[in-house]
């Protein structure tokens, strides 16, 4: 298997000033590429290990490395590695409801200006960018104001760009001949496609999905699993899935088991196996 | 779809708040540009009074808050107009009268020799003699919408008059007035030996700035000479009483509107605690979360200068239709209104927005997520 996109040693995150404590010292490894079900009981913590992975709050103590960022330093609060590294897929009520389904997909894209982070992978230019050599006349160079005109216009380029990214992915979840709904005329199946569409838009490395199939009946709930599934293959993205449907648990690759803030099953993927 | 698009939906999405505050914002900038508008053209008619003639120069009271209130002493004209330099001086009172239907009906007092000098015209009729104390002459707008014509009388001041004759100066405002020998309209208005303005000519050869100056280095402090409607303005805006009520009204609108879209758009930020969570957790920073609800406060700032220039410019269309005030005022619109109603907009957009801007940005993704 590949490098470990997730690496935490003794990671601690308690609540109300230490009363509850959440997570109890968990360490863990998740390769890229990899599908892992997280599964618990209720109040275990599944929730909490999710949201420090995503960076949506900070452990207590312990370290905590994801897709090569240090997630227990910086004075940050990890936007950036949010837009760029992580899509999160929510149980409920995660949509927009006076957007289309097209207007909530392209939500991550307007997180910063000019919109959408690089892609994966790529350090040099914006991916924008490329293909538009413009003679140094032009741009100024040497002046000081160099980014000024590409800039203006990469914003063009790169609205348009994820607007075809997000109409491509609609199709993809099935949903291309509904781009233009808006939630409440979708179905909650329909709905949590959305949502997927909307997590991968800006090409993660990482999908987080926290109860995604937790209000579906079993009919979409297995329509959504198998085209996480396969998107989580097509793609090579990693997916983290949190459960407490051990029928849900079993179409991973491998199942962490969680108890009173402590792993207690898979929290290593043994070696060979 | 633009991150401005998405400003304008946010608050397409909440029509009925968006068009409260929207409507509140718009009736206070309705009004400083209406009640602006209407000051400035009265202003300028006040201004242009008695400018129109043959004078090189008129001298009025310093720190009069408005033209109408300059008060000089009759007896500086008779100092004045002994001067070597000095052609012709002569002085008129200029003040409101009541008239049936209108209560400020501008009335000159001013004697029938400086007609030339303050560039009246007589369209019909005769000029009343110098002493006669029951003769007028009307305007050719007053005539006109009090269908009087010469040998017809008119109360003033719950006092009879006879028409004399018709005159004309091109001043709306003096069009719209009368004028009375000087000496009558002083003893109506119990104010002997008083006067608003002199009106001065020079010899010819004669520097008209010398004379200027010269006026005023003898009577320093206490009068001033002007030569142009923008002197006018130069001395009497920043005084004027109806630009201070502007201002407090400015202010106000500043406040209560600022209220209200604040008060708008704190519920507007509660009501979305979790999609605000939500645009935090798919990697919206703080900053852009600040713009997104500081855009929509600013939006509506900008929705209602619009809405509200269109609605002081229609009212203040619409007084000038009212009977009573035909011919006494004609709004003027001048640019520096409407910059200062848009300012006026833009500034209660942020004072209202940045507040619940600031409290949406430090909304914890984590913690709105977990709240239903
Ligand atoms: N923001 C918070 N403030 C206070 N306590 C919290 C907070 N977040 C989580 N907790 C507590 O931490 C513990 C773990 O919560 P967590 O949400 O991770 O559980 P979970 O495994 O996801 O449960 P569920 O299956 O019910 O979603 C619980 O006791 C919960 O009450
Ligand atoms: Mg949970």
């Amino acid at each position: 298997m590949s490098e470990p996109i997730v690496i935490a040693r003794d990671l601690v995150k308690t609540y109300e000033n230490g009363r509850t404590r959440a997570l109890d010292g968990v360490s863990l490894e998740i390769s890229q590429g990899e599908f892992v079900a997280i599964c618990g009981p209720s109040g275990s913590g599944k929730s909490t290990l999710l949201n420090l992975i995503g960076a949506l709050d900070k452990p207590d103590s312990g370290e905590l490395w994801v897709a090569g960022e240090d997630l227990t330093q910086g004075r940050g609060d990890f936007a950036d590695f949010r837009a760029r590294k992580v899509g999160f897929i929510f149980q409920l009520h995660n949509l927009i409801p006076s957007l289309t389904a097209l207007e909530n997909v392209l939500i991550p894209t307007l997180g910063t200006s000019p919109p959408a982070p690089p892609r994966r992978g790529t350090s040099g230019p914006h991916p924008a960018l490329e293909g538009t050599p413009l003679p140094s006349s032009q741009t100024g160079e040497g002046l000081g104001v160099r980014a000024y005109l590409p800039l203006r216009e990469a914003g063009k380029r790169v609205r348009s760009d994820a607007q075809a990214r997000a109409r491509e992915l609609l199709e993809r979840v099935g949903l291309g001949d509904k781009a233009h709904r808006r939630p409440p005329e979708l179905s909650g199946g329909e709905r949590q496609r959305v949502a997927v569409a909307r997590a991968l838009v800006n090409d993660p490395q990482i999908v987080l999905a926290d109860e995604p199939t937790g209000s579906l009946d079993s009919k979409n709930e297995r329509q959504v699993l198998d085209l996480l599934r396969e998107l989580q293959a097509e793609r090579g993205v990693t997916l983290i899935l949190v459960t407490h449907d051990p029928r849900v648990a079993q179409r991973a690759d491998r199942v962490l088991e969680i108890f009173d803030g402590r792993i207690v099953a898979g929290a290593y993927l043994l070696n060979g196996s | 779809m633009s991150f401005i698009s998405l400003i304008l939906k946010n608050l397409w999405r909440q029509k009925i708040r968006s068009v409260l505050a929207i409507a509140g914002i718009s009736l206070g900038i309705a009004t400083i540009i209406a009640l602006g508008s209407i000051a400035n053209g009265m202003e300028r008619n006040l201004i242009a009074t008695l400018r129109s003639g043959k004078a090189d120069f008129s001298i009025g009271q310093a720190h009069a808050p408005m033209i109408v209130l300059s008060s000089v002493p009759e007896a500086r004209l008779y100092e004045i107009a002994r001067w070597p330099e000095v052609k012709q001086a002569v002085g008129a009172l200029v003040t409101f009268a009541s008239f049936p239907g209108n209560p400020y009906f501008l009335t000159i007092g001013i004697e029938p020799e400086a007609f030339e000098l303050g560039g009246v015209t007589l369209l019909e009729g005769r000029a009343f003699s110098k002493y006669a104390n029951d003769e007028v002459l009307l305007g050719k707008i007053a005539a006109n919408t009090l269908q009087v014509k010469p040998g017809d009388t008119v109360e003033i001041d719950l006092k009879r008059f006879r028409v004399v004759g018709i005159y004309e100066t091109g001043n709306l405002l003096e069009d719209g007035g009368a004028l009375l020998p000087l000496r009558t309209l002083q003893s109506l208005k119990n104010r002997p030996s008083e006067l608003t303005v002199i009106l001065v000519r020079v010899h010819e050869g004669v520097s008209v700035e010398e004379v200027m100056a010269q006026v005023e280095r003898e009577y320093q402090g206490s009068l001033i000479t002007l030569r142009s409607a923008e002197e006018f303005n130069k001395n009497y805006q920043s005084l004027s009483l109806v630009r201070a009520g502007s201002w407090l009204i400015s202010l106000l609108a500043l406040v209560i509107g600022g209220i209200g879209v604040m008060n708008t758009m704190i519920m507007s930020v509660f009501e979305r605690t979790r999609e605000i969570g939500i645009l935090r957790a798919v990697g919206w920073r703080r900053t852009r979360v600040l713009q997104l609800i500081l855009g929509e406060a600013l939006s509506l700032g900008m929705i209602a200068a619009f809405v509200g220039t269109i609605m002081g410019w229609g009212v203040a269309r619409l007084v000038t239709l009212l009977p009573q005030v035909r011919g006494l005022i004609s709004p003027a619109y001048a640019p520096e209104l409407f910059v200062h109603a848009l300012l006026i907009a833009l500034g209660v957009g942020l004072l209202g927005g940045l507040y619940p801007a600031y409290r949406a940005s430090q909304i914890s993704p984590q913690e709105a997520l977990r709240y239903e």
